[in-house]
């Protein structure tokens, strides 16, 4: 078990390496940034001058060996807008992005799940038409408009909530989230239900459709001819089983929220990762946008390594492969 | 439901649409969302034609009109029925053109996406090693990432534009379609239709595009639609953020976005009427996809019943009190009397188990034998209610010692099972839960039916464990379902059944999973418990030489019905009914060989007669260059290895050693049999022999010429058409997207053997009759044929090839016993009439006595003896070969 972490830590050390390399020269192919920094009329020494402060001048595989120098001591370069070290912006507004998501799958799993698996085990009843329909729905709603819905139907007819913005945060058990105060609460259940909607919907359906297929099987079957009641029969047997394809796929969809975030937030005016890259990209801001895909490689590194350790711990088939 | 009243030009739409798709009914839930695609699709195309203005003609729109309430009118006198936005756009006008933007932008995409991952994904599939790996690698690593992000670095990137957005929802989404394609495509090629065409000789890409592509299909279409309204959303959602769609051109994503500013002051149709015709057409088009979905996989679509209730008749308290003073006889366990079971289905009823009555007494073993869809597992399901709805028991009394199971509530009945009646199924590994040790589940069902508490359990599940013969109980007890071999496990499906202690056991085919040395320490284990447990045990079977060994009582069904009953002497050696001794007749006789079986008119209705060809004057009978030879087979030290663990370093892999110096050879005309279990490497030596895959050391020869030798391949068009090959299972052997006409016809068509279609047509036509399949259903699809006739057809397809040699793997192991007799003596016929040569492998002794002049011993890859056959049952030299015999039913007493 340990040498399979160990391999496959290792394969996504390589995988990074490579990535690194891809973004770095993709995005050097990209205009020149030298143009939003200074007023195109200068005088050519001016540019001249500018480009070297940046160390525009130098072959792309020096820009890039110093690049790598960098990023290995944590230095991504500082942002062409703000002039700050591009690593900080983001870790700054790391934890708004990871609040965000957070609340999201956790909206979607407490909800998603139970409705999924009754969906699936009473598949005539008329809950269970509403259920459906209602999840097709969820994965037809564009994210971005349903965040403006629900600015217009519950900020500006019945005012009972913000418009936009993040709430006050507390700090407890050394985590400091808006989640904790009531006002932070009151900011963030527009954007993290309007995020989640798409998440819900998905786990219903993944739900359902688990359920279905294994219900079928031979072993709940057997299970029922046993003598086993119901209830035994779902909390021990179907959950489960059922889990581990969702668990994968969720951790997986995580990266997707992050990713999606970057809509809510623009929306919402929410001061997470998002709006720091749109607004990154519109302004050629390099470095910026380097350290933004950098960090979203090591993030689905991260999870997919999580993914293979949460396989194998859960299921007992794969877990013993691991170990031969 | 099925559309009611519709004009008529609608019917012949329809009419026409459900041929072409081969569906039955089209639900009306599907013509709501399609229609409304149909009229997006109409304005996308007419979209000039059908809007008021056109809203992104800048010398038409003036900021006069700007921010109108739906119902204003504007400037120019048209209405603006839906508003217009900040710069005067009607908002009708821009949401017809931005569903055009959507349409071609989603189609566009889908379509390069999926010739791209269409392609990867068959190349990867089909080459497999590491093409397979670093494409998959590729994908895997494209797919971790989300969609939305890949294209805003892209577009970041390639910067604004219709056909940037195309290119980059392609890139986005091709990764896809290529993985999908691929795991269909692995899956299919597995299939024996697609190792037949090998065989055949067909070339790579016609094996591609004729046999595997086209039953990969499905999952894309379902997948091609539920991705474009992905795309659409997509497009939508960068349009919005302003990256994708530049916003002098139509999209809806940018009208929202315009209307994002004006949201605080009031102005909501911007925002609200665009979003939910984009709402409506990427919900209309995943609602289209679920249906899709539907009705090709129907089995997620249930729309039958729940899976925790049964249906439970409703039985009068007056009704409950009768039949509680029926009168019992002192040993009586279980009585049936006159039990019918019916399964609804459109119109009618379908009845599995008609007018059923069976008694069985403590300590006696009642066995219920009879072929597949006799209603045999029904009756098992019906005693302890879980008979899967619709199906329903109509009629009946199931009494069990004074109590009719019939009349119990659906929780008096869950005491019941498992404590009084315990359950066997056939499938020991689906049987039990993979993700709990088996510890566990013994003590969950043991707390359950005993009410103990979890040390005591404990102490009674390792009590079962050791008298159901499994050593080392208590460190198995924490084994998961996996680690156990079929035998064991099925003992551990046997440890749960008796967990509540049980009277009575309903065992349902318990060993047709297992191998025959291990069906017989199974079989005996029930006996043992029978006598010592003094249980009775309803054996359920299609095997009755198995039965004969342990059952007292037999009874024979057919068709539902029990057609004789009686104790096991005389079943089997004085049958009364007709079809007990048909069905005895075809079971192959293991004490001496008979030149044919005889027919079992009873049920197969086999006296219509073919046309018989005279092989002489017929194509049939004349094969091309025939080289002379003796030896039609001839193999050498053959040796072939399979890796199992595939680990970075050489000596880190494990191998097993599949064939193991192999040696024989085979005369021309002769029958030879190879007999082993499962894992003997007898399928890989057939295997090795047509071609399929190459062995890693040694030699064989076809026909007098070196086909493999010293690691080269010789040319090898001729030994195609020369050996062909009849596979185990005849529902993977065709292809199922292919009438069996064309199916017959591939290989003369490939080869060119026939030179005109109306030859081929009446060779083909020939061959059917032949093989006993009449020549008016050669339009059919193999779907619409019967496990028995689709053998046929698979030899039919092999002698089109006019083969000298014909290798047999397993071909009857898959029939009913009956079936099975009509088959076998086909072959024999065939083998007599074309002087074919024959390998016939098999697991089955008393089939290989029939069939085979000489037969060789496999196990674990070797040898272990090659003799005559008859000498081999006489006397057999070899232990293991002695061990085989040993384990043959006896059924003649």
């Amino acid at each position: 078990m340990f040498l399979f972490i160990i391999r496959r830590m290792v394969q996504s050390l390589f995988v990074l390496f490579i990535m690194s390399l891809i973004v770095f020269t993709l995005i050097n192919l990209v205009g020149d940034p030298v143009d939003m920094l200074v007023n195109p009329e200068s005088l050519p020494e001016e540019i001249e001058r500018v480009r070297k402060d940046f160390g525009l001048d130098q072959p792309v595989h020096i820009q890039y060996g110093k690049f790598l120098a960098g990023a290995l001591s944590g230095d991504l370069g500082n942002s062409f807008i703000f002039g700050r070290p591009a690593l900080t912006l983001m870790i700054e507004r790391l934890p708004a992005t990871l609040e965000l998501a957070t609340s999201a799958l956790i909206i979607a799993l407490t909800f998603g799940l139970p409705l999924g698996i009754y969906a699936g085990l009473y598949p005539n009843s008329i809950r269970t038409r509403i259920i459906m329909g209602s999840s097709i729905l969820g994965i037809s709603i564009p994210t971005f408009w349903l965040g403006l819905m629900l600015i217009i139907v519950f900020s500006v007819l019945l005012g009972w909530l913000p418009v936009s913005g993040r709430g006050d945060t507390a700090i407890f058990l050394g985590i400091e989230s808006s989640i904790f105060s009531l006002d932070g609460l009151r900011h963030l259940i527009l954007p993290a239900t309007s995020l989640a909607f798409f998440k819900l919907a998905m786990v219903i359906r993944l739900a359902r459709s688990g359920t279905v297929e294994i219900m079928s099987l031979d072993f709940i079957k057997f299970a029922r001819a046993r003598g086993l009641n119901s209830i035994r029969i779902i909390c021990a047997h179907l959950l489960p089983n059922i889990l581990i394809p969702i668990i994968t796929v969720l951790a997986i969809e995580f990266g997707t929220l992050i990713a999606f975030a970057t809509v809510t937030e623009t929306i919402f005016a929410w001061p997470g990762l998002g709006k720091l890259l749109i607004d990154a990209i519109i302004n050629l801001d390099r470095p910026v946008i380097v350290a933004y895909l950098l960090f979203v490689v090591t993030l689905f590194l991260i999870l997919n390594l999580i993914v293979d350790i949460l396989y194998a711990t859960l299921d007992p088939r794969v877990r013993y492969k691991a170990e031969i | 439901m099925a559309i009611r009243n519709p004009t008529i030009l609608t019917s012949q739409i329809i009419n026409l649409a459900k041929k072409v798709l081969k569906i039955q009914s089209i639900k009306r839930s599907t013509m709501v969302p399609a229609s409304f695609l149909f009229v997006i699709v109409i304005c996308a195309l007419f979209a000039p034609f059908i809007a008021p203005t056109d809203p992104y003609n800048i010398s038409i729109v003036s900021i006069i009109d700007g921010r109108l309430s739906p119902g204003e009118t504007m400037f120019d006198g048209t209405v603006a029925i839906l508003g217009t936005d900040g710069a005067g756009r009607d908002i009708l006008s821009a949401i017809i053109y931005g569903l055009r933007t959507s349409l071609i932008v989603a189609i566009a995409s889908a379509c390069i996406a999926l010739f791209v991952g269409l392609t990867v994904g068959l190349v990867s599939a089909f080459y497999g090693g590491r093409i397979d790996a670093i494409l998959m690698r590729i994908v895997d690593i494209q797919l971790s990432f989300p969609a939305i992000l890949i294209a805003l670095i892209l577009l970041a990137l390639l910067g604004k534009g219709i056909d940037k957005v195309i290119i980059a929802l392609a890139i986005v989404q091709w990764a896809i379609y290529a993985r999908t394609i691929r795991a269909t495509a692995i899956v299919e090629m597995k299939k024996e239709y697609v190792e037949a065409a090998k065989i055949l000789g067909l070339n790579n890409i016609l094996i591609i595009f004729k046999h595997v592509l086209p039953n990969s299909v499905s999952p894309l279409v379902v997948l091609g639609t539920l991705q474009t309204a992905h795309s659409i959303s997509i497009e939508a959602t960068l349009s919005f953020l302003g990256v994708g769609v530049p916003i002098t051109q139509p999209s809806l994503g940018s009208l929202i976005s315009n209307g994002f500013d004006y949201i605080l002051s009031g102005a909501y149709w911007i925002t609200f009427f665009p979003g939910m015709v984009l709402l409506a057409t990427v919900a209309s088009i995943n609602i289209f996809g679920d249906q899709l979905r539907a009705i090709l996989n129907p089995r997620l679509f249930l729309g039958e019943g729940n899976f925790l209730k049964s249906v439970i008749p409703n039985v009068t308290d007056e009704k409950k009190n009768l039949i509680n003073n029926l009168e019992n006889l002192p040993n009586q366990l279980l009585s049936i009397k006159n039990l019918d079971v019916a399964f609804p289905s459109d119109n009618r009823a379908i009845f599995a188990v008609k007018n059923v009555s069976l008694n069985i007494k403590k300590g006696e073993v009642l066995g219920i034998v009879g072929e597949s869809g006799a209603g045999k597992s029904t009756i098992g399901n019906a005693i302890i209610n879980i008979i899967e709805p619709p199906g329903q028991i109509t009629n009946g009394k199931i009494i069990f010692r004074n109590l009719d199971l019939r009349c119990l509530s659906q929780s008096e009945m869950s005491n019941v099972r498992g404590k009084k009646i315990g359950i066997i199924f056939q499938d020991p590994l689906s049987a039990l839960d993979p993700l709990m040790t088996i510890g566990n589940q013994l003590v969950e069902t043991i707390i359950k039916l005993n009410e103990t508490k979890f040390v005591a359990a404990k102490r009674k599940a390792i009590d079962l464990l050791n008298s159901v013969g499994i050593e080392d109980a208590e460190t198995r007890f924490n084994s998961y379902p996996h680690q156990f071999s079929g035998g064991m496990r099925q003992r551990v499906v046997i440890a749960l059944s008796l967990a509540g202690d049980p009277d009575l056991i309903i065992a349902d085919e318990p060993t047709t999973a297992l191998d025959v040395s291990i069906q017989a320490q199974i079989l005996n284990l029930i006996k043992q418990l029978c006598v010592s447990r003094d249980l009775g045990v309803i054996l359920i079977t299609h095997d009755i030489g198995a039965m004969s060994k342990i059952a007292d009582n037999i009874a024979v069904m057919y068709d539902g019905e029990i057609v004789e009953t009686g104790n096991k002497k005389q079943i089997l050696s004085t049958p009364k009914h007709d079809y007990t001794k048909s069905l005895i007749s075809a079971i192959p006789r293991a004490d001496k060989k008979e030149h044919r079986f005889l027919t079992v008119d009873y049920i197969t209705n086999s006296k219509q007669t073919y046309k018989r060809i005279n092989l002489k004057n017929h194509w049939l009978g004349k094969t091309p260059n025939g080289l002379n030879s003796t030896m039609a087979i001839s193999i050498q030290s053959l040796n072939k290895w399979y890796n199992i663990d595939n680990a970075f370093l050489p000596r880190h892999r494990k191998r097993l050693h599949v064939v193991d110096n192999v040696s024989l050879s085979i005369r021309l005309g002769e029958s030879f049999g190879i007999v082993g279990e499962s894992g003997s490497g007898k399928s890989t030596i057939a295997r090795l022999l047509s071609g399929l895959i190459n062995p890693d050391s040694g030699e064989i020869s076809l026909m007098g010429r070196k086909v493999w030798k010293n690691g080269h391949k010789h040319n090898l068009i001729i030994e195609r058409q020369e050996l062909q090959m009849i596979f185990q299972d005849p529902f993977s052997s065709l292809n199922s997207k292919m009438r069996i006409f064309d199916i017959i016809a591939e290989p003369i068509r490939f080869y060119k053997t026939a030179s005109s279609e109306t030859e081929i047509r009446q060779i083909v036509c020939d061959i059917l009759e032949h093989v006993g399949i009449s020549k008016s259903v050669i339009r059919r699809y193999p779907h619409e044929f019967s496990g028995g006739q689709r053998q046929r057809i698979s030899i039919a397809r092999a002698l089109a090839c006019r083969p000298k040699i014909l290798i047999c793997d397993e071909p009857t192991s898959s029939l009913d016993v009956s079936v099975q007799a009509n088959t076998l003596n086909l072959l024999k016929d065939l083998q007599d009439e074309l002087g074919l040569t024959m390998l016939f492998i098999s697991h089955d002794l008393p089939v290989i006595r029939q069939m085979c002049d000489r037969v060789a011993v496999m196990r674990h890859g070797q040898i272990c003896e090659i003799s005559d056959t008859e000498s081999l049952f006489t006397s057999a030299n070899h232990e293991y070969s002695k061990h085989l015999i040993s384990l043959m039913p006896k059924m003649n007493l």
